[in-house]
């Protein structure tokens, strides 16, 4: 083997340390894509293949009433219309026990399993429900309840409790995870349906897809649908639209995995940099070495050409290592989101793209990030590499340097003057550490203003729901009877009527073609403090209001209504009328499974739908709030409504819906704590590096300190002093720098990832726990080499070339 | 194996220099301002010499050595090593130069710490391309075995003594059989026998053709080479000044060759007459001079020839200001001299009583000689002072 390739086997070899920082450092930021650009390109395109291939309808419509196959049939004679499958649908109460609590369900019907067209249900084990008897369990839903088949679970029918036996597991592409809500799929024959107020034979809901697709199209044939059915004295309650390529959950996604990609590849450039102060660590040290070389006939391109041999050994040792645990992470990770989901995925795969990112990254960023003091190291002349420079070599006195010397004489002993001077003494490599530090610090405080913003954002907007729980009723009931019940339960200060209706909001002027946006308008009563929404343009709802409407200030937008505009609301049955937009408002978080509503008064739609005084659901405000009370007395109130023969169909509590909210938000957060974490990790290598190479800088000093009396507390407090202000001075600058980037950084992450326009809140205590695990860091950074600069002799140091 | 081959231009009187300074000046920029580190050095030295560079501490010695292997510029001035200009080279070209023609030994060895001694001698030819592989490996161990380290050749430096490793430096300088060693300070860090015994290596390499140069502070150690360039404040003294006047402080020599004025003679023409005025002092630089005494009623008698760096004319200045006896150019050549006015010599002396003590008993000793030899006509007497 040639000397030169076995110097730079020996270099790399011996000593293991600082190549397995270099390694793991770079290693990191290929992990870190490998994992997260593996990971979105594997998750998106499952989740798009899968949903592709269920078919998915374009349109999904819902009558108010159950009609003839026929007559739903007979919609594919509409042009566009390219088929049509009826389905039904009922909510329902079920329990795995007899003691058990009612719980919200869903049993859905096809109108024939074997044969379906569209939203395909496949069937993962034992049999499609054949018999009237017979049902079978959505197989997430399923796995979270932990039952199998063969178990029995009891639903609620005709006020009595009977026991069906599971006989299939299926899976359906469009379920909510059970992490987001608590509601269970069930299917069933058409036969077994009749239990369950469905008459067989008739259908109340079906899915259509037209030819050729676009969105716009798709509204138009659900127009002429909604008129033809109109024609028979049909009514359509509403219409969903799906886009066929792109998976529901994808929105979410394409803005989490876009935020994490930016971050993966924000590591590989801090990895860069330590590969940087690596390299400028080994180089300071051979600096001598390549003197010699250059005196003894090693030209430039030798010399260069050694040193980045030994970059790319390291990039190439983080590649062998980073790809297949980042294979296996992106795997993982993939398979938990594509099960979130409802969608399988058990063979292994790793992604060619992400496996050519992962080598580029891995052989061009120690490349990139070596070149420049390998650079500046072979241009050294032979008279500057080998020339002794005795102390204070390297130290020029700038206005900077005498500065910081004056402010260390002021008020630091000398000797930790001295740290204070050293930091200074090389400003590149300076720079290139606190960008690293402040880095960490910076997206630590910023993750932490993200949470608290979240936080303070909840706060504010389950501040302004005044109750603490909803109760559904199966049928409309009257209003004093359930408001007297309700009232009258201990723990309960007060309940309000809600109704809600289905609607369709079409514009002033709107082409017919359009369907319209289909949506719910609840009631508020009059004079109610029970629910202030937060208005962003105009008033809320106010006594004596007519055909008054608040919206959402996103269909506002999304439509180009203003505050005065009149629009027309399809109430379904009870007709098309004109509303004026009297507010704007922020729903604050909608997106997935939530839903926008419409604000009108309750006297209005009472007026209108000629249901006085009649609740959907009621709101109930109690003197207790933490979730395990709320819970206890909501499921009191429930049975009191039982008792009464007021049929319940399902209760929310808003310490469930915050819970899960922040379940929701934490699957993000935590994933950014855990990069910031990163950060500050390579942060804190690489102090440890700049200190390092300080210490082989400063060896003839440290071996004079000694001969002049320094003892080791004052060698070792010079450098971890060094380490110390390097904290502190990244902490100072990061703080200043998050304050500014965190507000923008709130509004778009809370827009892009989860639909909500947060409330910014900086975290304040955060500042201070930076501050001490800034200094921490530094401390246990700056430890490792100042004990080596202790363990000098002077007779080593004073003789050292 | 033969390890070494012969320069081309050996030992050449008239061929050119293999290393020629011309009017090389450096200057050093710092925060207390420019340093004039070298001024207006001109140096010459041929193939196969052995050459001491020496002067005390600040002197420019090791920044001369440098300008000669290109490790550092002239700000103003031309270096020519080998033929080569080299002060017109780039740091890459002068690295790849150095490998192929220069043997460089440092003083604190810069033996590469994670090689063996033996790895240390092959990079050289490495970097150079220089042999095949095997040759390499079989050249190291010869060159090793040379200079007395073959059983150490695996060890790493850190596990031989300083001499060792300074010897194992020599092999490294060696590697690629470049014509010039240079050697800075090269028994610094050594014992006194060590250092004999790296000089003893030295004169081997100069019999075997090499120029050897080498930069030390030490004037004892200085005497083993052919020649002496001494250093001072950045400009060498004249080496026949040096070696006419040796007890005067290195600051007077400077001043002495400044001040000197350079003259030439053709051969067999007279220099200075007996009985003549006399205003000066003489160095011989080249060539030999005659010193004549001439007999009443007798042919004239040559009391001495005097080579380069001796001296004349001391006689007068200690006496009555007239000569005693005539001084001229040998006919076998051409003869220059360096001349000091007698005012010149007196400030000279003023500031070394040891050097006008020394030359006081000289003239003393060469008057006795001049009486005895005016009454004794046989040449048997003759005295031959060559250089």
């Amino acid at each position: 083997m040639s000397v030169i390739w076995y110097k730079i086997w020996f270099d790399l070899w011996h000593n293991k340390t600082r190549t397995l920082l270099a390694v793991l450092s770079i290693a990191a930021g290929v992990f870190a894509v490998g994992a997260i650009f593996g990971m979105s390109e594997m998750l998106i395109a499952n989740m798009d293949s899968s949903h592709r291939a269920v078919l998915a309808t374009h349109i999904n419509g819902a009558l108010t009433e159950y009609v003839d196959r026929d007559i739903l049939m007979s919609i594919r004679e509409i042009p566009g219309v390219e088929d049509v499958e009826p389905y039904n649908s009922a909510n329902v109460l079920y329990k795995l026990r007899p003691e058990d609590e009612w719980r919200q369900g869903v049993i859905q019907m096809r109108d024939n399993y074997e044969q379906q067209k569209y939203e395909l249900l496949q069937l993962r084990g034992g049999y499609w429900p054949r018999y009237k008897d017979e049902i079978a369990v959505e197989r997430m839903g399923a796995q979270s309840l932990g039952i199998g088949i063969g178990d029995s679970v009891i639903f609620k029918v005709d006020e009595k409790e009977r026991a069906f036996p599971i006989t299939g597991f299926i899976r359906h592409p469009f379920v909510p995870p059970p992490q987001f809500m608590d509601l269970a799929f069930f299917f069933m024959s058409g036969e077994g349906m009749q239990r369950f107020g469905v008459p067989e034979g008739k259908f109340g809901q079906f899915y259509v897809r037209v030819t050729p697709y676009s969105e716009q199209y798709a509204r138009e044939v659900a127009t002429a649908i909604k008129d033809k059915l109109a024609k028979q004295g049909i009514n359509v309650a509403g219409f969903q639209y799906e886009n066929p390529d792109k998976h529901w959950g994808r929105t979410f996604l394409d803005a989490m995995a876009m935020v994490q990609q930016l971050l993966a590849l924000i590591c590989v450039v801090i990895g860069a940099i330590l590969v940087f102060n690596t390299i400028s660590n080994l180089i300071t040290q051979q600096t001598n070495q390549i003197g010699v070389l250059k005196a003894i006939g090693g030209r430039m391109p030798t010399i260069v050409g050694m040193y980045l041999v030994s970059a790319l050994v390291y990039g190439a040792l983080a590649f062998v290592v980073a790809l297949p645990l980042g294979a296996i992470v992106a795997h993982g990770i993939t398979k938990v989101f594509l099960n979130l989901f409802n969608i399988d995925y058990d063979t292994f795969h790793i992604s060619r793209n992400a496996v050519i990112l992962q080598a580029l990254c891995a052989l061009l960023a120690p490349l990139l990030a070596g070149l420049p003091p390998i650079l500046q190291g072979a241009a050294l002349t032979v008279r500057q590499a080998i020339a002794s420079y005795g102390l204070g070599g390297g130290y020029h006195s700038g206005r900077v340097d005498r500065l910081v010397e004056s402010i260390g004489a002021r008020f630091l002993p000398s000797h930790y003057a001295t740290a204070l001077g050293n930091m200074f003494r090389h400003k590149g490599r300076l720079i290139m550490t606190q960008l690293v530090l402040i880095a960490a610090g910076a997206s630590f405080l910023m993750v932490m203003s993200l949470n608290s913003s979240l936080d303070l954002t909840l706060d504010n907007y389950f501040g302004r729901l005044h109750y603490d729980s909803t109760i559904y009723f199966e049928t409309m009931e009257r209003g004093e009877q359930v408001i007297s019940l309700a009232e009258s339960v201990p723990g309960v200060e007060a309940a309000e009527l809600s109704y809600s209706q289905q609607a369709n909001l079409l514009l002033e002027g709107q082409q017919v073609k359009d369907a319209g946006l289909s949506t719910n308008i609840r009631g508020i009563g009059s004079g109610s403090d029970i629910y202030e929404p937060l208005i962003v343009a105009g008033r809320w709802l106010k006594d004596q209001d007519g055909r008054a409407l608040v919206i959402p200030r996103q269909t506002a937008e999304d439509y180009s209504i203003n505050v005065g505009d009149l629009v027309t609301i399809d109430l379904g049955i009870y007709g098309e009328e004109d509303w004026q937009v009297v507010g704007l408002y922020e729903p604050v978080f909608v997106g997935g499974f939530s839903s926008a509503n419409l604000y009108a008064p309750m006297e209005t739609l009472f007026r209108i739908s000629k249901k006085y005084n009649q609740a959907s659901h009621i709101l109930v405000r109690m003197n207790v709030h933490d979730q395990e009370s709320v819970a206890a007395l909501t499921k009191h109130l429930k049975d009191v409504f039982e008792k009464h023969s007021i049929k319940v169909a399902a209760s929310t509590t808003q310490p469930e819906a915050r819970a899960t909210n922040e379940w929701q938000f934490s699957l993000v957060t935590n994933m950014l704590l855990a990069l910031s974490i990163i950060i500050a990790l390579v942060g804190a290598i690489a102090l440890m590096g700049a200190i390092s190479i300080g210490v082989i800088e400063r060896t003839k000093e440290i071996g004079v300190l000694r001969a002049i009396g320094a003892r080791t507390h004052t060698i070792l407090g010079i450098f971890v002093m060094e380490g110390v202000l390097q904290g502190l001075v990244s902490w100072l600058i990061a703080v200043p720098l998050s304050l500014l980037v965190s507000p923008p950084l709130a509004s778009v992450m809370g827009q892009v990832m989860f639909g909500a326009t947060l409330d910014y809140q900086y975290n304040w205590m955060a500042v201070l726990t930076w501050l001490g695990i800034a200094v921490l860091i530094s401390v246990l950074a700056s430890s490792l080499p100042a004990r080596g600069a202790t363990r000098i002799s002077v007779r080593d140091s004073l003789a050292y070339a | 194996m033969s390890l070494f081959s012969r320069p081309t231009n050996e030992n050449g009187d008239g061929g050119d220099p293999i290393i020629d300074l011309r009017d090389v000046d450096k200057y050093y920029q710092s925060a207390a301002g420019d340093y004039h580190a070298l001024k207006t050095i001109d140096l010459a030295i041929n193939a196969g010499e052995f050459v001491s560079i020496i002067g005390k501490s600040g002197s420019g010695k090791s920044t001369l050595l440098n300008m000669i292997t290109g490790i550092d510029r002239p700000t103003t001035g031309e270096v020519f090593v080998n033929g080569t200009p080299i002060h017109q080279m780039s740091e890459n070209q002068l690295a790849g130069w150095r490998g192929e023609n220069l043997g460089i030994i440092f003083q604190f060895f810069q033996l590469l710490p994670a090689l063996s001694i033996k790895q240390n001698v092959i990079l050289p030819m490495d970097l150079a391309g220089k042999y095949r592989p095997k040759e390499r490996r079989e050249r190291a161990e010869h060159l090793l075995d040379l200079v007395g380290l073959a059983e150490h050749m695996h060890k790493l430096p850190s596990m031989v003594s300083g001499g060792q490793q300074q010897r194992a430096a020599m092999a490294r300088a060696l590697a690629n059989d470049p014509p010039i060693l240079i050697a800075d300070e090269p028994t610094g860090n050594l014992d006194s026998k060590t250092a004999a015994t790296v000089f003893a290596l030295f004169n081997q390499l100069v019999a075997e053709g090499k120029t050897v140069i080498i930069v030390t502070h030490d004037s004892s150690l200085a005497k083993h080479a052919h020649r002496t360039a001494l250093i001072a404040d950045g400009e060498i003294v004249n080496e026949y000044v040096a070696k006419a006047l040796p007890t005067l402080p290195q600051s007077q020599m400077l001043w002495a060759t400044k001040h000197a004025k350079a003259l030439s003679y053709k051969p067999g023409s007279m220099i200075i007459s007996e009985g003549t005025n006399a205003d000066a002092f003489y160095i011989v630089s080249k060539g030999t001079v005659e010193v004549v005494l001439p007999r009443e009623n007798q042919s004239d008698v040559i009391a001495k020839q005097l080579g380069a760096g001796k001296f004349f004319g001391e006689l007068a200045f200690f006496r009555d200001r007239k000569r005693h006896a005539s001084v001229r150019a040998a006919e076998s050549g051409a003869v220059e001299v360096l001349a000091l006015g007698y005012d010149q010599l007196n400030e000279l002396l003023s500031q070394s009583e040891a050097t006008r003590d020394w030359l006081r008993q000289i003239a003393d000793q060469n008057e006795q000689r001049n009486l005895a030899m005016r009454g004794d006509q046989d040449e048997r007497h003759l005295v031959q002072d060559l250089v």
